[in-house]
């Protein structure tokens, strides 16, 4: 009985415990006695919530009239009046704490119903003093209410001068000895009124601050001394939309600085006086004000897509109806600092389609100096930040360079070789495919993937030179990736068609990152994404799922072999401890699975197609040892091919029984075309007295008889190789010293064929990866500059070697 | 008896029938929000979001779209996405009560040994990832069917019955593990 014959049982014993038959196995009894104990073990809701959201919701029903609202809020307020709140407003420093805001000069802030006060003791003569001040100084607030008497309902409307109302109405309000009341407020739209519910709960605090949130309308009081807490949320896109999109850029009167971010596409303006740095790595901007306050910009490039699921809010982004960055989130404004460190803060954030994907940013301002912690930030600085965020503009990614390959990705996940050395495929700045020729030097753009396209994952050659590349195809209605076979012919560098892409994947689904692989002959080709494998199905012409063996659900690599017979699969499984790993066989054209090996990792084929490479698992520990090994595809058996030759042994001095090799680390392994193998090690008895642990790296090869080979010797304090079997059976190999930085990045001293050093022009510019080509004519090696913006400055050089 | 959908569009006119289908869910609601929130306070809090969204997005249901139970949960889902993201956003923030907010006071009718068990399971949901979560919460806090949670999550039917009993399966190893041990990554 598989797995998922035990989840139909074990589904229909959840419907029906009749229909469990007696004899079904235990397993499925106790996983179904566990599931009915986490049903019982879920809490009822507490009744006086529930039963306060339904009166508020029945209340404000369409259908309901607008004097049943009222009677009804009225009674309901009856009830559950027992204390007194106080809500003033003081509009003194409105415009300089919500510039553009909805309520604007001379709003009237008026309660609607007469809440009795009494006001609240205020202990702390600090905190009596900091209300008084906040009092004078905040467009609206403050709440004072008497924990004893709690719960009790207030109500406060104000009116716009724009003629829209805002409604609060605090239905539910829970006491405790600390009387933390917790307000929340929601919409329908700006022109009903808006809602409000709200609960206080039982907490202590020490804290002192006020929050004013114009963009979710977030109103926070809390007093240390009475530990009263008032929190009210707009949570509702309509309004944010409606009331706080950022007035249109106009160019201030003063020269603006333009910042520029090619990559991603995006640019924005902003002010003389202000200090812009950008950060490596994950992109984060900075801009100091002149007075101390900081806008960082945070940007990431996603692929997202939108489900046409009945929520307003994904359904007004589907349609394209988002702006960028038209919305202030927040603004927050935090009281004078207690012995916890406050700020004074304001929050954007915003998505935006662009040319890989999605931009997503999330950008603040916030400043801790003292004089914005005592008075908030300043008005000319959040006029400032306002401006400088509404001038963001997307623009084109750069045009990549026609003449050299230079324009090159800011992650270079593809550098591969055609079989024969002529072509070489890399992606530029925006992530499209392109093509340099060992003839002609870099190719056009491929035609037909300008328009839609959005990154190349992964690509492979036949080996008749054709190309096949799985491409993200966002803007295709249902999101789904494409394959593209790209025929190319030698001595003609430019492509002449690019048949249709091939979508992989159901309609609707969000391509994370996919693998691709084809059998050398073109006529075979697999995908695996989002946790399953889609094959090619020739007689539908489409790619369609298959099923994975065992607890595995996710592939996380996958080779055909060199006849196309048998596709190798290394699985990963959400169920399975870590680390975890199998290798799996499907046998072609049927498709049938099955598990081959558990604890390895698939590397290749060898080039006769009767053995496979694999590695041990590792669980990250930087001196412990992986081993190579080849398994036999048919039966699953494993020969150790680092331990049958261990490392390190001296006859003269070890003892044979005793000997123990130090850990080895495989870090590269490769077939040579005639079966013979090699593998980059790292050896730990290499090391360095610095125990240096990214150096020790050594060849260990052997012959299809498995007998060691002798190769050359790298130098001991090599950090990085990139070894290659070029034809003719000789061995390309560079050695980079690390020179620092992230990512890491390398200086190429030499570069060595059969252990003898070539007399090359090297890059000046250190390396992030490296590739030979397989007739080891030239190299392809990604330089960056040896400091700073690495991304920006990432180029593709190809080194001619002609050993 | 009133079919789900008939009421749902009764529902968008008549406030009885909204209160009927407040009554029918509400629950259901509740302890779906509970399983990814694992605080009454924030569940009750996006049941009152929910509640008001399906309010306003009543008169869009389409019954011959789909049935509406699965169309609530989609509702559902896209709020608890949303709900997070904007968490995301106040990680930056001090004013970060809910964090430091404690649980309610148990129920004094409720046995210890409920509690405890509660804890327990709540505790060992959140070892477990996102997909299985959300799995279990709309077949146990929702009391969806496997149809219509195919229907929500977009899974094959028979898929969803093997990745439900796979979580259960799981979750039930995590509440019998001792405390203590750490969950990691697998990495090959």
């Amino acid at each position: 009985m598989d797995e998922r014959d035990l989840s139909q049982l074990f589904s229909g014993g959840l419907d029906d415990p009749a229909s469990l038959p007696p004899d079904a196995p235990a397993e499925v009894a106790e996983a179904l006695d566990f599931a009915r104990r986490l049903e019982s073990a879920l809490p009822d809701p507490r009744p006086v919530p529930r039963e306060a959201l339904r009166a508020r919701l029945i209340e404000h029903h369409p259908g309901q009239a607008r004097l049943g609202r009222l009677r009804a809020g009225l009674e309901l307020a009856g009830r559950a009046i027992a204390a007194v709140a106080l809500f003033a407003a003081l509009l003194v420093l409105f415009d300089r704490l919500l510039p553009g805001g909805p309520l604007l000069p001379g709003t009237q802030i008026t309660p609607t119903a007469q809440i009795s006060g009494t006001p609240l003791p205020l202990e702390n003569p600090d905190a009596r003093a900091e209300l008084e001040r906040l009092s004078a100084s905040l467009p609206y607030t403050l709440l004072v209410l008497d924990p004893d008497r709690l719960p009790f309902s207030l109500s406060l409307q104000w009116v716009t001068e724009e003629k829209k109302s805002l409604f609060i109405d605090v239905i539910q309000v829970y006491a405790s000895p600390y009387g933390e009341l917790i307000l929340s407020q929601t919409a329908p739209d700006d022109e009903a009124p808006l809602k409000a519910t709200g609960e206080a709960q039982v907490r202590g605090t020490t804290g002192y601050w006020a929050t004013l949130n114009t963009g979710q309308r977030l109103l926070t009081w809390q007093e240390s001394g009475a530990q009263v807490t008032l929190r009210g949320f707009v949570d509702d896109d309509t309004l944010l939309a409606a009331a706080e999109s950022l007035t249109a850029f106009t160019p201030p009167d003063e020269a603006w600085n333009e910042y520029v971010e090619p990559g991603p596409g995006f640019a924005f303006q902003y002010p003389p006086g202000w200090e812009l740095a950008v950060q490596e790595g994950p992109r984060i901007i900075t801009l100091t004000s002149p007075d101390g306050a900081v806008l960082s910009i945070a940007c990431q490039p996603m692929a997202m897509s939108y489900s046409p699921a009945p929520d307003l809010g994904e359904q007004k982004q589907a349609a394209g109806q988002v702006e960028f960055i038209d919305e202030l989130v927040t603004r927050w404004l935090f009281g004078p600092p207690g012995e916890d460190r406050f700020t004074a803060a304001a929050y954007y954030e915003d998505r935006a389609p662009a040319a890989r994907g999605t931009l997503s940013f999330w950008i603040w301002l916030e400043s801790s100096t003292a004089a914005d912690l005592e008075s908030g930030l300043s008005a000319e600085t959040l006029r400032q930040a306002d401006r400088i965020v509404s001038s963001f503009r997307l623009i084109e990614p750069s045009p990549s360079a026609t003449e050299t390959p230079a324009d090159f990705s800011a992650a270079p996940g593809l550098l591969e070789w055609s079989p024969d050395g002529q072509y070489l495929l890399y992606l530029d700045a925006a992530g499209l495919p392109r093509i340099w020729s060992a003839e002609t030097g870099p190719v056009d753009l491929l035609p037909g993937l300008e328009k839609g396209a959005v990154a190349a994952f992964d690509a492979a050659w036949t080996s008749g030179g054709e190309l096949l590349a799985a491409i993200q195809y966002a803007r295709h209605p249902d999101n789904q990736a494409g394959v593209y076979r790209i025929p190319l012919e030698p001595g003609l560098p430019l492509p002449r068609t690019v048949t249709q892409a091939l979508f992989i994947g159901a309609p609707g689904a969000t391509p994370g990152w996919i693998q691709f692989e084809a059998s050398p002959d073109g006529t075979q080709m697999a995908a695996a994404y989002g946790g399953q494998l889609w094959r090619y199905d020739p007689e539908s012409d489409s790619f369609l799922p298959s099923n994975l063996p065992g607890e595995y659900d996710q592939v996380a690599g996958l080779r055909f072999s060199p006849d196309g017979s048998r596709l190798a699969l290394q699985l990963t499984g959400s169920a399975c401890a870590s680390p975890c790993a199998a290798l799996a066989l499907m046998e072609l054209p049927g498709g049938e699975t099955r598990l081959l090996r558990e604890g390895l990792s698939l590397l290749d084929w060898s080039p006769d197609g009767r053995w496979l490479a694999g590695l041990s698992l590792s669980d990250g520990s930087r001196d412990q040892t992986v081993d190579a090994y080849r398994i036999d595809p048919d039966t699953g058996e494993a020969l150790n091919l680092t331990r049958t030759n261990p490392s390190g042994f001296d006859p003269l001095l070890d003892d044979p029984a005793a000997y123990q090799p130090a850990p080895v680390q495989v870090l590269r392994f490769a077939w040579s075309p005639d079966g013979s193998y090699l593998a980059e090690l790292r050896d730990y008895s290499l090391l360095p007295e610095s125990y240096n642990y990214l150096a020790g790296h050594r060849f260990a090869a052997w012959d299809p008889s498995g007998q060691p080979l002798a190769l050359p010797a790298p130098e001991r304090d090599a950090w990085q190789l990139w070894p290659r079997w070029i034809q003719g059976g000789r061995l390309m190999y560079a050695e980079a010293r690390y020179t620092g930085g992230m990512p890491e990045r390398y200086q190429i001293e030499r570069i060595r064929i059969d252990g003898k050093p070539l007399e090359v022009d090297l890059p000046a510019d250190p390396v992030l990866r490296l590739s030979f080509s397989p007739d080891g004519r030239c190299a392809a090696a990604v330089t960056v500059p040896p400091e700073g913006d690495w991304q920006r400055g990432a180029r593709l050089e190809i080194i001619p070697l002609a050993p | 008896m009133t079919s789900p959908e008939a009421l749902a569009r009764q529902a968008a006119a008549q406030p009885s029938a909204f209160a009927d289908l407040y009554d029918l869910y509400y629950d259901r609601v509740y302890r779906y929000f509970l399983l990814h929130a694992g605080d009454q306070v924030e569940a009750e809090d996006l049941c009152a979001l929910l509640f008001e969204r399906l309010l306003r997005a009543l008169p869009q249901y389409d019954p011959a779209r789909g049935g509406f139970e699965p169309w609530l949960f989609t509702l559902a889902r896209n709020l608890l996405r949303d709900h997070f993201r904007r968490q995301r956003l106040r990680r930056f923030l001090p004013l970060d009560a809910a964090a430091r907010r404690p649980a309610p006071d148990p129920d004094p009718e409720e046995s210890l040994a409920r509690v405890e068990e509660r804890t327990r399971l709540l505790a060992a949901l959140w070892t477990l990832p996102e997909r299985e979560r959300d799995l279990l919460g709309l077949k146990f806090g929702a009391g969806l069917t496997n149809r219509q949670i195919a229907a929500v999550s977009g899974l094959s039917e028979s898929n969803v019955g093997v990745l439900i009993y796979r979580a259960v399966r799981k979750l039930r190893a995590a509440c019998e593990e001792p405390a203590g041990k750490e969950h990691t990554d697998g990495r090959a």
